[in-house]
């Protein structure tokens, strides 16, 4: 048997176990819902400016496009979007470091199946953190100006680190899974410390910040007095 | 031309669930982009040349769905990976092997080896679907044979 029928054989028990019913009826509630959902956020946006970028966008309800200078693996370059109304989608075209037009779907949608406004999907473009795996087995991360390799930063699978962009910080905890590859990563403002116990072994704790967003000192201090070592998250 | 929704899940369903799968590797968010890419397309205008056409577009948006889910924390990772595997009947013992090496490979390795094996995509195709070069497309079609060579010996032929 070729690696084809070998495959072929192989990813055939992959079945679907969907019992949904596309009925007509089912589906034009659905669509109706979804057709309304846009219309709400294609009116709710007729002329806005986006704050930061000093850039103006009009909609209307025949699609929007958008360019806008963001960060692209840590270069601040133009991007353009463009929204299918008919289909819910966003095209990102742009032009990569090699001076070639990457064109990419960056659609997005709520849970409940809703596509993003177009100002959502630059704030969350402008703010969104990558972590790729390059062939040669580094792992990168990506937050605005910041490019940064993270391959020797893992203990047990996950790394932790505190990053702080042109325009903003992250508190970022990247996993592993079994094989090396990453699983999954998160990113939010609150942070989190890294200590030692008497043990010797590692905890990530996720703390709250006093009012001028430092650890406040009593928090360092109960750690200090039952670890010991209290070493905070690195850049 | 349009095939009626209902025709077209019949037909792709399975596709689009192991297309899916293969990017998520979990069961119920591979559900959820067979039902999400099947709504999209019932709610597309858009018109197709052929039924190859939708076959590829459907393939598109599924695998930007799941990424989409794979890189967002809307994950449901109800059952491990592991524990799913243990649910699938295999022909043979060395089909469950070779579906359990591809599943180690990484995902931009997985995905292209998935569209060229089981799609019967060309390397151009691939690169169409994926947005991305042809060159790219066959070093990860290089390195994920290599990698599958490595792991499963005289099972896996060699290719160039």
């Amino acid at each position: 048997m070729s690696n084809k029928e070998n495959y072929k054989k192989a990813f055939s028990v992959l079945k679907s176990s969907s019992d949904f019913t596309l009925e007509e009826n089912r589906m034009e509630k659905m669509k109706r819902e979804k057709i309304n959902k846009n219309l709400l956020a294609a009116a709710a946006v007729l002329f806005v400016v986006v704050a930061g970028s000093g850039t103006a966008y009009a909609a209307n309800l025949g699609g929007i496009r958008e360019s806008v200078k963001l960060w692209v693996r840590g270069n601040k370059i133009d991007v353009s979007y463009e929204f299918n109304e008919g289909e819910g989608t966003y095209l990102k075209t742009y032009v990569d470091e090699n001076g070639e037009e990457v064109q990419e779907d960056a659609s997005m949608w709520h849970g409940d199946n809703s596509p993003v406004t177009m100002e959502e999907l630059i704030e969350e473009e402008h703010d969104r953190v990558v972590v790729e795996k390059t062939d040669d087995g580094k792992c990168i991360l990506y937050f605005q100006n910041k490019v940064i390799d993270i391959t020797d930063k893992f203990t047990d699978g996950k790394c932790f680190i505190h990053v702080v962009g042109e325009e903003g910080e992250k508190y970022i905890e990247v996993k592993l899974d079994e094989n090396g590859e990453i699983d999954a990563y998160t990113d939010g403002p609150k942070p989190f410390v890294d200590y030692v116990d008497k043990k010797g072994a590692h905890h990530y704790e996720h703390v709250e910040l006093d009012e001028n967003g430092n650890l406040s000192e009593s928090t360092k201090e109960a750690y200090k007095r039952c670890f010991h070592k209290f070493i905070e998250a690195e850049e | 031309m349009r095939i009626p929704v209902q025709e077209l899940v019949e037909m792709y369903k399975d596709n689009i669930y192991a297309a899916a799968f293969n990017i998520c590797k979990s069961a119920a968010d591979a559900e959820d982009v067979v039902q999400d890419t099947f709504l999209q397309y019932y709610m597309t205008k858009k018109e197709f040349d052929d039924e190859k056409h939708i076959r590829y577009w459907i393939l598109r948006v599924a695998i930007n769905k799941a990424k989409n889910i794979q890189s967002s924390f809307r994950r449901k990772n109800e059952m491990s990976l592991e524990d799913y595997v243990e649910t699938l009947t295999f022909e043979t013992p060395e089909s469950r092997e070779l579906f359990e090496e591809v599943m180690k490979l990484p995902e931009k390795y997985r995905v292209v080896i998935h569209l060229f094996y089981y799609e019967d995509y060309s390397v151009k195709e691939i690169a169409k679907i994926l947005r991305t070069t042809e060159s790219s497309v066959k070093v990860r079609l290089s390195r994920g044979r290599a990698k599958l060579k490595d792991a499963l010996k005289e099972e896996w032929e060699d290719e160039q």
